[in-house]
């Protein structure tokens, strides 16, 4: 078996191959349908069911994108990430530091006792 | 291994040639199960009991003309796609079915990777038409990735880490492959092996976007999500990426949990290989049963039933998997 | 070359950094000149990038122990020494090659700015204070060279001083960044009264029993000291480094800072802090007898605190609308991955560790550029209002394309090298495998946080006006795809560069005899009236 980098290697070269391959084959194909394109305006416009889509509505806004994931399957992690940890209050990240030292302080003690 | 090996193996078998095969045979033969299970007759015209079908679709699409979109970017698309199909041939080439696999230590995670390039290609091919349907194909298609991808690789991760701390497999897919069979015959761990082979289907017909799970695709709701704009020889290597998924991700099942061919290597080559042919065949019979009989989830009821049901069983089967062989047996 | 001269490289390299800072506001006051300045900084760093070139290709190649320079010939533990051993060095190149593409970035970036020969100023104190904290032997310049690194790194997140939230953010990234640096100090009075030294090469051998000369045994309970001396010096650089919990100034401190700043700080100035708890916790402290359990203890908690920090990171980072908060939550995962790498203890984790440092420094110094370009030339931040800008800045756009797929993970770029690396320490623990799910979780939430903002500003049409949008100023783009380039080599050469490179430093830092015995050998030429 040969080193797990080199074998990524490999996969890269088989994967430019077949690219290669596959490349041939759309140009084949573009010469190949060269005599049945017509140009047209209208078969080239975005499909939106009939409806009128100017460009600046095509795209989807940021809010809209992944809302399954913060919305209903991890609501209750990002609601409590979002409002309760990560306020912006200085106080508050001063609140999880000291937390944080305090652990570490009691983690201490308790290794030292278990190791005398 | 030479390049000139590489090489051969990469373009015929089990590369390109022997995929382009596999993915004619294949369709034809889901189609044909489907369409009975669903009391339909499926492709019949094209050739004997309708053989040439996928045949004839493909060669179709060739011939069709390919319009690209105001404002899309046609041949990053193509490049993309090509990519993705070519690491699906590289997944082939690292299973027991190639002469001299593309195999190292600890190459589980290469495979998850590459098993993850597909969706991220026919992702970003979604994103490059100008279109919202397109898009929000695009975000339910991450949003499911979340959600199968992490249960996929769990459950292929299993009989991996079994067979490397029990058979000494080296976390490597292909002498996975060759030992994890036995593994049925151990009491211990026939347990886990179940769950996961049980997650790893359920995952695969997520991957594969069939329903259940096609909710990027969702004809009714979105047109046809990632693929709206697409036609012509894209369409072709969209749909060939799809059908070389089903062919590889079924494989890949059938060889790490059934071994394929190996437990019968003391059998005549042809019998070995008609019964790894036939454990073949029932996977993407049990695949296409799923399809055939049901509708289609939410996006969140299908995130829900993957966190809350399969990710627990394939995480069970692998934290088992872990703690076991330290355990002292008698 | 004779091991002085070289030594003196390393040495001169924080000394011209921070005297050129002290020189270039009394050139402000002489010459109003941009162009002046900028020369004079390019020159200053370029200076120090090739030192440390040549540092790093004689210690690779010629010398096997780390090399020592003591200043004004004291010896240790007198006086305060730098010993540079491969690893420093590799940190070194890697400061000075980033700070050397972030001024030239700067050159166009801030040329709307005024009161520009303060800004070099900073820049020059930043790289000083980052070359001294890796390149130093002794635990109270560490000190000495954090707070230098610290203030310069408060001053340039306030650097736009009209912008209220560059302020506020200034403010509370000043305090809590304080806070860490007088912990470290109440951690540097326990080390004394236990050890009666503060050059780390005489920490080492206190621990084990031998000394440097003129120096005595350990004054006080060993075991106890340096437990108390690791906890507060963990607690201490975690907050530097953005470990969760202590993460929190990092995402507010990013988004009003300039560009540059953020690439660096980002990039480079969290590893620093990452760089000297590996070099406590396994050159200077690492196997020795009394120190086993709290290593091992602290450890643990770097590998829960390294899956805290990633699921934090990646969670946030989805629901981001600004693209500059965006990628600093990118930051606080991948030092959740290099966290959980160093916790494993051993050597495959510390080289996964080492290996994902720098891929990560080149691709966020990267992502936090090109965001930056972009940012200039379009005016917001807001991603729904960059909508489809990349279009008309193609090559900022591919090197933000590459610099997002490096970090996300896409073999054969380098962030998919370092994190195989990472996965396969984990397989091999055996018990700790499971965890190897969550960084499949994370990555997969990273990389669709990166693709968003890619959407974004890439492949969405656009929303508004962008007729006036063009390609960023050469001088910007220029660094760039230099990073970008160096993003794929290193993918393409990664076994290469593992074996040859990153191995060879993660020996050096986990040979604390060699570290030890070379001061130990260069206070006892002294004293014995050698040079």
């Amino acid at each position: 078996m040969m080193s797990l980098l080199a074998s990524v290697l490999e996969a890269t070269f088989v994967i430019t191959l077949v690219l290669v391959i596959l490349l041939i084959a759309y140009g084949l194909s573009v010469r190949a349908t060269r005599a049945v394109m017509r140009s047209s305006e209208e078969k080239r416009r975005p499909f939106a069911c009939g409806e009128l889509l100017r460009p600046s509505e095509t795209g989807v806004p940021d809010a809209s994108m992944y809302w399954a994931i913060w919305r209903k399957l991890f609501r209750s992690l990002y609601n409590t990430l979002r409002d309760k940890i990560h306020t912006g209050v200085l106080s508050d990240w001063l609140f999880w530091m000291i937390i944080f030292m305090a652990v570490l302080v009691i983690a201490l003690v308790v290794m030292m006792v278990w190791a005398y | 291994m030479g390049l000139l090996e590489l090489l051969f193996e990469a373009v015929v078998y089990p590369g390109v040639l022997f995929l382009s095969v596999a993915v004619w045979l294949t369709q034809w033969y889901y189609r044909k199960v489907c369409a009975h299970m669903q009391n339909r007759m499926g492709p019949s015209h094209t050739g004997p009991f309708g053989i040439l079908q996928p045949i004839a679709d493909y060669l179709k699409l060739f011939f069709k003309e390919d319009v690209s979109t105001e404002g899309s970017s046609p041949r990053l698309a193509v490049i993309l796609l090509s990519v993705a199909i070519g690491s699906v041939v590289v997944l082939a080439l690292m299973l027991p079915i190639a002469p001299r696999p593309i195999a190292a230590e600890y190459d589980i995670m290469l495979a998850a990777y590459l098993l993850v390039w597909p969706t991220i290609a026919l992702a970003l091919v979604g994103v490059l038409t100008p279109n919202p349907f397109s898009t929000i194909g695009t975000s339910r298609l991450f949003s499911m990735t979340l959600a199968y991808e992490v249960a996929f690789v769990a459950s292929i991760l299993t009989p991996v880490v079994l067979a490397g701390s029990l058979y000494g497999a080296g976390y490597s897919l292909y002498r996975s492959c060759l030992e994890a069979w036995r593994l049925w015959s151990d009491p211990r761990t026939v347990v886990p092996m179940a769950l996961s082979l049980i997650s790893a289907l359920l995952s695969l017909q997520c991957k594969l976007l069939t329903k259940p799970f096609d909710i990027p695709d969702a004809e009714t709701e979105i047109v046809a999500g990632p693929f709206t704009e697409y036609s012509g020889f894209k369409l072709a290597l969209i749909l060939g990426l799809h059908d070389a998924e089903i062919v590889v991700g079924s494989l890949l099942i059938t060889m790490l949990f059934f071994g394929g061919f190996v437990p019968f290597a003391w059998l005549p080559w042809y019998v070995a290989l008609i019964i790894t042919a036939v454990e073949y065949l029932v996977v993407v019979a049990i695949i296409t049963w799923i399809r055939a009989i049901t509708g289609r989830f939410r996006v969140d009821q299908a995130l829900v039933l993957f966190w809350k049901y399969v990710l627990p069983m394939a995480a069970i089967a692998l934290i088992i998997s872990v703690v076991m062989p330290g355990i002292p047996w008698p | 070359m004779d091991s002085t001269i070289i030594a003196q490289m390393a040495a001169l390299q924080p000394f011209l950094a921070i005297a050129s800072a002290f020189v270039l506001p009394l050139l402000g006051l002489v010459v109003k000149e941009r162009a002046l300045w900028e020369s004079f900084t390019l020159t200053i760093v370029t200076a120090n990038f090739c030192l440390s070139a040549l540092l790093v290709y004689n210690l690779y190649t010629s010398f096997t122990q780390p090399l020592i320079y003591a200043f004004g010939a004291w010896p240790p533990p007198i006086g305060i020494v730098y010993e540079v051993d491969r690893a420093s060095a590799l940190m070194g190149l890697l400061i000075t090659g980033l700070v050397l593409t972030a001024t030239v970035f700067s050159l166009s970036y801030m040329r709307h700015d005024t009161g520009l020969q303060y800004y070099y100023t900073l820049l020059l104190g930043l790289e000083a204070g980052m070359l001294g904290c890796v390149y130093t032997g002794d635990a109270f310049n560490l000190f000495v060279m954090l707070e230098v690194m610290s203030i310069s790194s408060y001053g340039l997140v306030a650097f736009r001083r009209h912008i209220p939230e560059a302020v506020e953010a200034a403010i509370k990234y000043a305090m809590v960044g304080a806070i860490a640096t007088t912990v470290y100090f109440i951690a540097l009075i326990f080390a004394y009264g236990t050890f009666g030294t503060l050059n780390m090469a005489d920490l080492a051998l206190k621990l084990r029993g031998s000394t440097l000369p003129v120096t005595g045994p350990p004054l006080g309970n060993v075991f106890l000291g340096s437990a108390i001396f690791l906890a507060l010096v963990f607690w201490s650089f975690s907050l530097k480094a953005a470990i969760v919990p202590n993460h929190f100034w990092l995402p507010d401190a990013y988004p009003a800072a300039p560009s540059p700043f953020a690439a660096l700080s980002s990039g480079i100035a969290v590893k620093v802090a990452i760089f000297v708890m590996i070099r406590y916790l396994f050159t200077i402290f690492g196997g020795a007898p009394l120190a086993i359990p709290i290593v091992q203890a602290l450890n643990y908690a770097l590998i829960a605190l390294g899956v805290a920090s990633a699921i934090v990171g990646s969670t946030l980072i989805l629901l981001q609308r600004d693209i500059k908060r965006l990628i600093a939550y990118g930051t606080i995962l991948n030092m959740g991955y290099i966290a959980m790498g160093m916790g494993l203890g051993n050597q495959s984790g510390l080289t996964a560790a080492l290996f994902h440092l720098v891929n990560h420094g080149i691709g966020k110094s990267l992502l936090f550029m090109a965001a930056g370009a972009i940012i200039h030339v379009a005016g917001t931040r807001d991603l729904d209002e960059l909508a489809g800008v990349g279009k008309k800045m193609p090559l900022t756009s591919t090197a933000f394309l590459i610099g997002a797929l490096a970090l996300a993970g896409a073999p054969p770029l380098n962030g998919f090298m370092s994190k195989l690396l990472l996965f396969t320490a984990y397989l091999e623990t055996g018990w700790l495998a499971p965890l190897v799910v969550v960084i499949v979780i994370t990555s997969v939430l990273a990389l669709m946080g990166y693709f968003k903002a890619f959407y974004h500003v890439y492949a969405r049409q656009p929303v508004r006006d962008i007729s006036l949008i063009k390609e960023a100023p050469r001088s910007m783009v220029a660094p760039l795809l230099v990073l970008a380039g160096l993003c794929i080599v290193l993918g393409l050469i990664a076994p290469l560069f593992v074996d040859g490179v990153i191995s060879p430093a993660v020996s050096s830092l986990f040979d604390h005899q060699g570290y030890a015995s070379a001061a130990q050998t260069f206070a006892q030429t002294i004293f014995r009236g050698g040079r």
